[in-house]
Order: structure tokens, then C-alpha cells, then sequence
């Protein structure tokens, strides 16, 4: 009874640590995504390295705000919700020997922990009780449903190809060729995905500028700065979780493996985030005819092909 | 190091930019000047650090721009140039009164007694206090925070939907100096608009800027329905179309193109800004055309359809003179 308590004891300072340098890596993944944000935006390098710790400075100044008869518990929560989602989906990544939350059930953690998104942002359109608060909530709801299918049956695929829901299995099956190259539809949708539960690019649509920023409308100072955070944390986390689900994990030549996996995550948050910046906002009602009627049904297609290649090369 | 913090926080204020009726001109010039200085206009009152109101508004509205003010978090700043060449004074008097400690001090210990804070604190309280005088609307029900809540009416599909009375303007950003629209919405689609306009106290003579007046209200709305859009690069481009610059105007238009292809934009919107850009001025907008072109639209193309035609509107050129003259 006592050598397992002392065995966990024994592992603490280890998670400890391992929880800091997750914290560390999500607020790096969550810079590097805003600095090529700005760069996009046509900033220049060094101002968009500035921009985030000049934001944080400005925003931590600023006073909060309520509105009139505001849900304030569920708009908070709501809020300052999204960054430890980010965390947690960080913390799924193998990264070298072990994940910090290493388990037989990764791939469903991710996309339990993607859908819990949906309620955040919904909550902070809802909970400022204002017009434009509930339109970005609403906005995100249907975006919602039409970005969540594609990107779950994207999240299929890798699995069936390792025939696991593990992570760490699921990036070591890719030691001869990465799911991105051979399941090129899945890994589209899955970043169409991520782009869906950050709300930026094509998919902002829920915090539209044309509708005063819409979810976000109502935020200020602190409240709007982790809110902030968290979108760029969660285009972090997402593209980390890319890394073993299609990207080879910690596969690469030289350096350790650990040290790949940071690289690819920061290298595809980057990319992501320019994309972002560069393509325009999509008016929902556009969206969904071609996230249901061709990104979903091309994602099944893709589904059924990596399975009939699985079966018939076993 | 207090100090460095508040130089980093207010090295770029973000300021919320109201056009007031007939300050067309100084709206446009401000947000130029935010440009060159790198400065980022505030989506909303509520995590601007400033209040900049473009010109002078008429007295019936000098209480609204209070309550505006007071949705200001703080530290905030205020000013109302009414002229072109006073903007860069203006913004740099802007940053001034952020840094100044101790005149935040006092305004945040003022704050008491703001319009908006007083409806906020007393939320529940307001509840029992409310004499219903100035409702006279019987079937209303009041909500606890003595809002009006909204009422039903028969959808488009036969379907019972809310009914909320949701005014645009007159002082909003991105939106045409005294335009107050009235809209009715069914979830975020607009079923009915009034159109009201505010008239400016005096009128205001566009300056001699030298420049074709109007091709630069024609790339004044492409910048705000680019911005509108989210896209602040193209729009601070749009922003610097001169006439001796064929070739980004070319790139913004191409850009404008894409979108309204792509459907990021309204078709009439992009159609407009075409129209206006490369062939010739259309037509005015009456106030009737108005309220028919944002009927039915959801309140996101309400805004961009808005900004595409306020060059045309016939209360815009009331106010700000003809765009020919």
C-alpha cells in the first residue's frame, strides 16, 4: 500500500516540472502564433514581437468591466477558460520519452478537451448579455458544427493507420512516412479544425470585426488579455497536436526527439497563424455549404481509403 | 520600472474613433494619422484606452457621447478635434493624459458618479426603485436590470422569434457621422430599420485637400468595409491610395474583387465600392433605399453594406457638402 504512494511521491517533482515547462511551451506556441499573426498583418518583424508584451502591459492597466444584468460567473469562466484548455491539450503531446498526461486514450482526450471549446466561447458571447456578445456566440455555435464533424473524422484517420488511440503509438507507426503526405484531406480538415476552435482566419467570424468583435465585444483589460492568450495558445496547442497525429511526432534527423517535436510545433503554429492573418473572415452562412457538402464527405472518403490500405497491406 | 510598464502599456493606445455629423474629413485624417503613428483603432468602448469623436456634435447628443465615455474601462482619455490639422495634436494630447498618473487617479475616483457604472452597480437595487413613467408600453416585461426585454413577432418561416429594437449609431465606429438606424432584429437578422440623421450644429466646408474628392470618399469606404472585414493591412492601404499611386489602388480593388467573388463580402457592397472606384460616382442613396438594402440582411452585412455607400448617403452629403463640388 505505502510503496505506491511513495512511488507517486517519488514522481512528483518530475510533473511538477514537466507542468511548468507545458505552461512555458503553450505561452511560447501562444507568442510565436501572435508575432506571425502581425507579421501578417503587415507589421514589421520586431514591432510584431513587441506587440504581445506591449498588449499584456496596456490590458493589465486597464480596468475591468461589467455590463448591464451580465451572467458574470459563465462569462468569466467562459473566458478565462480557453488557455487551460490549451494547457491540457499540450500536455497529450508525447513529447520525447513520455507526454505529461501519457494514456491509451490521447486522440479522444484531444477531441473531448476541442469540443469543451464549444461551450467556452458560446459562454463568452452569452454572458455579457449584449447584442453583439450573442450574435459571435451564436455564429460560433454553427461554425461549430460545421468545422467539429470534419475535424473529427480527420482525427479517425491517423488512428485507424496506427490501429491506436494512443499518441506516442500513433506518432511512432510514422517512421517510414508521415500522415500528412499520405492523408493529405484529413490533415487539411484537421487544421481547418484548429482554426475553427481558435476563431481566427476564415473561421472569426464569432468575433467579427464588422460585429464589434463580437464574443469579445464587452471584454476588457485582463479578461480580454487571457481571452487573447488563449485563442493563440489554442492554434498552438492544436498545431502541437498535429506534431503525432501527423507529422511524425519526434521522427527527424540530429537533434533529440523532443527538440523535433517543439520545432515542428512551433514551425506549423507559425504557418498557421500567417494564414490565418492573410486569408480573409468568412461569413458563416457561407461556410457551412462547404464544410458539410465537400470538406465532410472528402474527410469519410479519406477515412475509407486509409482503412481499405490498412486492411489490405496487413 | 512603474514607469517603463506605463510607457510600454501606452506606446500604442488603442482609440475608439466616432464620426460626428458632417466630420467626415477629420474621421478620415484621424484614422489616417493612426496609421503613421502605427496605432490601432479599438473595435469597441471597451478595451479602448480613448474616446476620439471626429468633429462637433449637435447638443441632443452630447449626453449619449457621455454614456458612451462611460463604457470607457480606464485608464481613458477624451477629445473632440474639429479640425484637420488639429489631429496629431489631438492624439499626441491623448497619450499625454494616459500617462498622467495622477489625473487617472481623479478620473477613476469620479468614476462614481458615471452614467453606465450607476445602471451597473445598482442592478438588483434599480429592480424595486424603477418607477415604469417612462415605459408606456404595458405588454413590455422588465428584465432585473430594468432592461426592456424583447418581444415576440412571427418569423419569415411562420415561427415565433424575439423581437429586439437594436439601434446602430449614431455614435458607433466605422459608421457614417449622424446616421442613427433603428433596427429590429430577429435573432441577427434585421426585419425593419428606421433611418434618423443628426444634423451637424454648423455646416462644415470639406478642406482643399487638392485631391479628387470624390475617388477619396470612394477609398475611405473601401478602407472601412476592409476593416470592417478584419483586414487592417489592405485597409491602411486603401487608407493611402493617392491619386499618384494608380498602382495600389489597383491592388486594393483587386483585393475588394476577390472578396466579393469569394462572398466574404455582401455582392451589393462589393459592387458599390466597384462602381465607385473604377468607373464612375453612382447614384445617391435615399434614406427608403437604405432601410431596403439592410432589410432582411443579418447585422454583420447591415454594417458592411453601411459603410460601402456612406460616401452616397444622402444624409452624409448633406452634411459634409456634395462629393462633385
Amino acid at each position: 500500500m505505502t510503496d505506491p504512494l511513495a512511488d507517486q511521491l517519488a514522481r512528483l517533482p518530475a510533473a511538477a516540472l514537466g507542468a511548468v515547462l507545458a505552461l512555458g511551451l503553450v505561452l511560447v506556441l501562444a507568442w510565436t502564433a501572435s508575432v506571425s499573426r502581425g507579421v501578417a498583418a503587415g507589421r514589421a518583424v520586431p514591432a510584431s514581437m513587441a506587440h504581445a508584451p506591449a498588449e499584456a502591459a496596456r490590458l493589465l492597466r486597464q480596468g475591468r468591466r461589467t455590463t448591464l444584468s451580465a451572467d458574470r460567473l459563465l462569462w468569466r469562466v467562459g473566458g478565462w477558460g480557453l488557455f487551460p484548455v490549451a494547457v491540457l491539450l499540450i500536455a497529450l503531446v508525447p513529447v520525447g520519452e513520455t507526454a505529461l498526461l501519457p494514456g491509451s486514450l490521447g486522440v479522444v482526450w484531444a477531441n473531448a478537451l476541442d469540443v469543451v471549446v464549444w461551450a467556452l466561447v458560446w459562454l463568452l458571447g452569452w454572458g455579457a448579455n449584449s447584442v453583439a456578445g450573442l450574435v459571435g456566440g451564436y455564429r460560433f455555435l454553427a461554425l461549430a458544427l460545421g468545422y467539429e464533424l470534419p475535424l473529427m473524422f480527420a482525427l479517425v484517420a491517423p488512428a485507424i493507420a496506427a490501429s491506436s488511440l494512443d499518441l506516442a503509438v500513433v506518432a511512432d507507426a510514422q517512421s517510414s512516412l508521415w500522415y500528412a503526405v499520405w492523408m493529405p484531406v484529413a490533415f487539411v480538415a484537421y487544421l481547418v479544425g484548429v482554426l475553427g476552435f481558435a476563431v481566427s482566419g476564415p473561421l472569426a467570424a464569432p468575433v467579427g470585426s464588422e460585429v464589434s468583435d463580437g464574443a469579445l465585444a464587452e471584454l476588457s483589460g485582463p479578461d480580454l488579455l487571457v481571452v487573447r492568450a488563449g485563442r493563440h495558445a489554442l492554434m498552438g496547442a492544436g498545431a502541437a497536436i498535429a506534431v503525432p497525429l501527423f507529422l511524425g511526432g519526434g521522427s527527424g534527423p540530429w537533434l533529440p526527439d523532443a527538440v523535433w517535436v517543439v520545432l515542428k510545433a512551433l514551425l506549423l503554429t507559425g504557418a498557421l497563424a500567417w494564414a490565418a492573418g492573410r486569408l480573409p473572415t468568412l461569413r458563416t452562412h457561407q461556410l457551412m455549404e462547404p464544410l458539410w457538402t465537400i470538406l465532410l464527405p472528402l474527410v469519410v472518403l479519406q477515412d475509407l481509403v486509409v482503412a481499405v490500405l490498412v486492411v489490405s497491406g496487413s | 520600472m512603474r514607469g517603463r510598464v506605463v510607457t510600454l502599456a501606452t506606446a500604442r493606445p488603442r482609440v475608439y474613433v466616432v464620426e460626428a455629423p458632417g466630420g467626415r474629413y477629420v474621421r478620415a485624417e484621424t484614422h489616417r494619422e493612426l496609421d503613421r503613428r502605427g496605432w490601432q483603432p479599438a473595435p469597441s468602448p471597451a478595451s479602448a484606452d480613448a474616446l476620439l469623436i471626429a468633429g462637433t456634435l449637435p447638443d441632443p447628443l452630447r449626453a449619449a457621447a457621455d454614456v458612451l465615455w462611460s463604457q470607457l474601462p480606464g485608464p481613458r482619455a477624451r477629445a473632440e478635434p474639429t479640425a484637420v490639422s488639429s489631429v496629431p495634436s489631438t492624439l499626441d494630447g491623448l497619450r499625454a493624459c494616459l500617462r498622467d498618473r495622477a489625473g487617472q487617479l481623479a478620473d477613476r475616483r469620479g468614476r462614481e458618479l458615471d452614467e453606465a457604472t450607476r445602471w451597473v452597480r445598482s442592478d438588483s437595487a434599480r429592480h424595486d426603485e424603477t418607477d415604469h413613467d417612462d415605459m408606456d408600453h404595458d405588454d413590455m416585461e422588465m428584465a432585473p436590470g430594468g432592461l426592456v426585454l424583447a418581444q415576440g413577432a412571427p418569423d419569415r418561416d411562420g415561427l415565433e422569434m424575439d423581437a429586439l429594437r437594436h439601434p446602430l449609431g449614431p455614435l458607433l465606429d466605422r459608421w457614417p457621422g449622424g446616421l442613427e438606424l433603428v433596427t429590429t432584429l430577429h435573432g441577427d437578422v434585421v426585419v425593419e430599420a428606421e433611418v434618423t440623421w443628426w444634423e451637424p450644429p454648423h455646416p462644415t466646408a470639406p478642406p482643399q485637400t487638392g485631391r479628387a474628392d470624390d475617388l477619396a470618399g470612394g477609398w475611405d469606404a473601401a478602407a472601412t468595409v476592409l476593416s470592417l472585414l478584419g483586414d487592417e493591412r489592405q485597409a491602411r492601404l486603401a487608407r493611402s491610395v493617392a491619386p499618384s499611386s494608380p498602382e495600389v489602388g489597383d491592388r486594393v480593388l483587386r483585393r475588394l474583387d476577390r472578396l466579393t467573388r469569394r462572398g466574404a463580402l455582401p455582392r451589393t457592397a462589393g459592387e458599390v465600392l466597384h462602381t465607385a472606384l473604377a468607373d464612375s460616382v453612382p447614384a445617391l442613396i435615399s434614406d427608403d433605399e437604405l432601410v431596403e438594402l439592410v432589410s432582411g440582411r443579418d447585422l454583420g452585412d447591415v454594417r458592411l453594406l453601411v459603410a460601402a455607400h456612406a460616401p452616397l448617403l444622402q444624409g452624409v452629403v448633406d452634411a459634409s457638402g456634395s462629393l462633385d463640388d
